[in-house]
């Protein structure tokens, strides 16, 4: 029998701060979900929602109690809702209607008819719509609470994520992120025994969610989440900690999913009597019930909440498209290569454009890997040219939301080769965003390609052909140095998210290196590992030290060594190189059946 | 013989190569007791086990990368994609490790990676693609897509004993929609790189794969009954390696060629497919190479919006009169 989470047999007092007005309020955010989901299941049955169904029964308490804990109003805070979310969506003011539109395909929908359930948003009230790759809105809304600590706003994020969904990269690679960058973001990870079919046990090895937060220095708290009350204090607790500068904060509400993963599972793989205790004894309504303890209030409530269907009008918020700036670049002075022309135009449009901000691998200090960002930081800050940990689904996802808040983020892959790790945020997420949500997502991601310098698989390549495929991205890719002037700036001015691919060859063309001289490295630190921390100098001092071995027979080694290897360097050093034709086959077990060359013969 | 759907003769190919070799697993989320998401694999895990039908974390990276792993071992893993649309959170891992693998380091990586893909269910963008294209450029990849029961069986068999990594991609609105008899006796294997003549005919070629095999045979005797028109369906079955042969010899008996995908149009495979044949069988066209695709858009949810996006038996109808008359 899996683990049931506390069932709270004396209510906890009150959370200060609640008037009963609002403890009304929260009874009816309750109520509104689980009826509005009694309605759809109504509908679903005859057959008038068209796609799959998602129930959030038994888990309203934590959707509501959490997303009642964030500011609602103007600039509100913005949370990022899963499909089992219902009721904090209508916490933050999404209409019953909209919801049933959505779910229905309606043309006048939120979307419109293009995305499906729960998946849309309301900026302007709080809310920012999910894709179905689970684990991607964690990235995304890393940038979101990014924009607010990079614009000073008191404004928060708030994530949810599910118990199979913190399996996923993407899920570990937002979390470090924002730990890192300490921006102000809450997690609720919703613990509520099923994945679909699977069980935390073969989600993860550890017990508790909490564990994998701390992992990366992130507090944590776990708490009872079909307690409405506890969890919004946690919550409250968390946004306020968060708001005050304190980073990223984890809550972990233990709950219970009590229908299937969608309408058309029947659950068989769930005990019986397991999902009888969980509606008899929890279930988060009747407790915050017992809890309120008005009865005649409720009841009046109860009809109020159940007549809310119906009674807003369905809106679809959509940024207007935007124009592309046509740029004539300025004149460049003789002699730019193309990788300072890339720099000026990243430069002039840094200086011109106080949202347009820098993220990605040692572009801070360091300058970037090919130095494109040589002085950046120095001159604009270290908050507008962020270094980043190695994650590029991060660094585009988090690139994106902060996007979506008005920013122009620019996201750098020391080597393009690496944006094959944020294919699915890019292609999924981003590509998306505006056509299935009205999100404008103005991101350039820009980084080396191309081969001609050696580089191996893995630093050489030419990733277009992968993204051209994809409706909503645009790539340039500039020759010249006046276009990598012109087009960076152009693309960071676009209102689209663009590719800029710059190749490494062309960046300075005359031969010119430019090795890492180490400059971001304290000299006395090099010193200190050199003299007093060589690992070999401190081996040989033990061995010596305790006369297990005598100096000379380590002399004796490092001169068969240095032997060994001048020997292995002279034979190889005059052997050829491969013949150029010799790259050819060698892919495939057998070589493909069909000739690949025939038009030679046309 | 009986009648089998799409769906039980992909789960008869699997069991059989179960029981036919123990170096067989397969992995994915909810496979086991659950038996996957759309009941491929119901039944699998009482049969075989656990510990050979494993229930995985929500990882796509994960199940790939250890999937290789155990294949550069000798094992021959078999990975479901819950749905294919979540093949892209293993895309680096699939291009960069899997796909070079054999060629950088000489590692043989005879894994299968499967998945329902396709649209015409009102699955929305996130559970109705089709992600051939995004794997078709990587050199070390194959891909093969069915269009028929039989073609199910016979090449998830030989996905699995290839030596090399295959996507396997399997149409979620054909898995009940089509029915086959199939013998019971007879080992069904399709072998990988040879395309199908769906339908013979003199005066067109439809070149296509997928569902769009049965909109284009649905158009095919449309026209034959309206226009009285000869249309000749290639079911390509696999996409990569390509079956060059096989398009080049229906475009030089019909010499006029329209190509059918569902994926949307730009950088699709019918790109690929019309640069080939200009380069192959230039000579021999009487007409420009058309293109059906779906529309350069996220796949919208609607039915109307759906519909209106992926290419229909009418549009495949209009650019073959189009076609035919040039
Ligand atoms: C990357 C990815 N892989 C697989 C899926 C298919 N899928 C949808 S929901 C789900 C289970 C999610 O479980 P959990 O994160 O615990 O959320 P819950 O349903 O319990 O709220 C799965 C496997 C997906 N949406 N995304
Ligand atoms: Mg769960």
């Amino acid at each position: 029998m899996p683990s049931r989470a506390a069932s709270s047999t004396q209510s906890p007092p009150i959370p200060a701060g609640l008037t009963r007005a609002q403890l009304l309020e929260i009874y009816r955010y309750l109520r509104l979900t689980r009826t509005l989901e009694e309605r759809l299941t109504a509908l679903y049955r005859q057959s008038k929602v068209i796609g799959g169904l998602f129930r959030s029964l038994g888990q309203e308490g934590e959707s509501v109690g959490s997303a009642y804990a964030l500011a609602r109003g103007p600039d509100p805070d913005i949370l990022s809702p899963l499909i089992r979310n219902l009721g904090s969506m209508l916490v933050m003011g999404a209409e019953p209607i909209a919801i049933l539109r959505q779910y229905m395909a309606k043309a006048e929908g939120p979307t419109r008819g293009r995305e499906l359930n729960v998946h849309f948003n309301d900026l302007e009230k709080g809310y920012l719509g999910q894709i179905s790759h689970l684990g991607d809105m964690v990235p995304v809304m890393a940038g979101i609470a990014l924009s607010f600590k990079l614009r000073g706003e008191p404004r928060v994020g708030l994530v949810y994520v599910g118990d199979g969904a913190t399996s996923t990269g993407t899920f570990h690679e937002g979390l470090n992120f924002a730990a890192v960058q300490k921006v102000p973001l809450v997690v609720i990870a919703e613990y509520n025994r099923w994945a679909y079919s699977t069980p935390p046990e073969k989600q993860f090895a550890v017990k508790d969610l909490v564990e994998k937060a701390k992992g990366y220095g992130i507090p944590a708290v776990t708490v009872d989440g079909n307690d409405v009350l506890a969890v919004y204090e946690a919550t409250k607790l968390a946004v306020e900690r968060a708001r005050r500068g304190h980073g990223v904060q984890f809550v972990e509400v233990k709950t219970y999913r009590r229908k299937g993963h969608a309408e058309h599972d029947d659950q068989h793989y769930v005990p019986k009597d397991e999902l009888d205790w969980w509606a008899k004894e929890n279930d988060p309504v009747d407790r915050y019930v017992k809890q309120l303890g008005d009865r005649s209030g409720d009841r009046c409530l109860h009809r109020r909440a159940a007549a809310a269907g119906g009674i807003c009008a369905g809106r679809c918020v959509r940024r207007p498209a935007g124009g592309t700036a046509t740029l004539v670049p300025e004149p460049l002075m003789a002699d730019v290569t193309y990788l300072e022309a890339l720099r000026q135009g990243l430069w002039e449009e840094m200086e011109r454009d106080p949202s347009v901000f820098i993220l990605g691998e040692d572009v801070g200090a360091y300058g970037g890997a090919f130095k494109v960002t040589e002085g950046f930081a120095k001159k604009f800050g270290e908050a507008r040219v962020i270094d980043t940990p190695i994650s590029e689904a991060a660094i585009v996802g988090a690139a994106a939301g902060a996007a979506h808040m008005g920013m122009r983020p620019v996201a750098e892959m020391q080597f393009i080769d690496f944006i094959s790790c944020a294919y699915d945020m890019l292609t999924n997420y981003v590509a998306t965003a505006r056509y299935r949500a009205g999100l404008a997502t103005p991101i350039v991601v820009r980084g080396p390609c191309g081969g001609y310098v050696r580089g191996g698989p893995f630093h050489s390549q030419n990733p277009e052909a992968a993204f051209f495929h994809t409706p909503g991205l645009k790539i340039v890719y500039p020759a010249t140095a006046r276009d990598a002037k012109g087009l960076i700036k152009a693309s960071i001015r676009d209102e689209d998210p663009v590719i800029y691919l710059e190749h490494k060859w062309l960046y300075r063309r005359i031969k010119h290196a430019e090795h890492d001289d180490q400059h971001y490295v304290p000299k006395d630190e090099l010193d200190w590992w050199a003299k007093e921390n060589d690992p070999v100098d401190r081996y040989v001092k033990q061995l010596v030290q305790h006369e297990w071995v005598e100096e000379r027979e380590l002399k004796a080694i490092d001169d068969r060594v240095k032997v060994e290897i001048d020997q292995a360097t002279d034979a190889c050093i005059d052997e050829p190189l491969p013949p150029g034709e010799s790259a050819l086959g060698g892919v495939y077990a057998d070589p493909p059946a069909v000739p690949r060359h025939w038009y030679r013969s046309l | 013989m009986a009648d089998v759907t799409y769906l039980e003769a992909l789960r008869q190919g699997l069991w059989e190569e179960m029981e036919r070799d123990p170096s067989v697993f397969i992995l994915g989320e909810d496979v086991g007791a659950y038996g996957g998401a759309f009941k491929v694999t119901e039944g699998f895990a009482k049969k075989f086990g656990e510990a050979r039908v494993i229930d995985t974390p929500i990882s796509e990276a994960a199940i790939v990368g250890a999937a290789a792993g155990a294949a550069h071992m000798g094992m021959r893993p078999v990975a479901e994609m819950q749905f294919i649309d979540f093949i892209s959170c293993a895309y680096d891992m699939l291009t960069n490790y899997v796909a070079t693998a054999r060629y950088r380091a000489g590692l043989a990586t005879p894994i299968v990676v499967r998945g329902p893909c396709g649209g015409y269910v009102r699955g929305g963008p996130f559970h109705s693609q089709n992600p051939e294209a995004a794997f078709f450029h990587t050199p070390g990849l194959k891909i093969v897509y069915p269009a028929t029961a039989r073609d199910a069986k016979g090449l998830i068999k030989a996905s699995i004993r290839d030596e090399d990594p295959v996507i396997y991609l399997e149409h979620k609105w054909l898995y009940r929609r089509i029915k086959e008899a199939l013998p019971e006796k007879e080992e069904i294997l399709t072998p990988i790189g040879e395309a199908r003549l769906a339908r013979e005919g003199k005066d067109l070629s439809i070149v296509t794969y997928g569902a769009t095999v049965w909109k284009s045979l649905e158009a095919a005797e449309q026209l034959a009954k309206d226009d009285g028109l000869s249309v000749e369906v290639l079911d390509l079955r696999t996409l990569l390696p390509m079956d060059d042969a096989a398009i080049m010899r229906t475009v030089q008996k019909t010499n006029k060629v329209l190509i059918v995908h569902e994926d949307t149009r730009t950088g699709g495979l019918a790109g690929e497919i019309a640069a080939r044949i200009n380069e192959q069988a230039f000579a021999w066209l009487d007409g420009p190479i058309m293109r059906v695709t779906a529309h350069d858009v996220p796949l919208p949810y609607a039915p109307t919006l759906e519909d209106f996006v992926l290419p229909q038996t009418d549009d495949i109808v209009k650019a073959a009169r189009w076609l035919a008359a040039y």
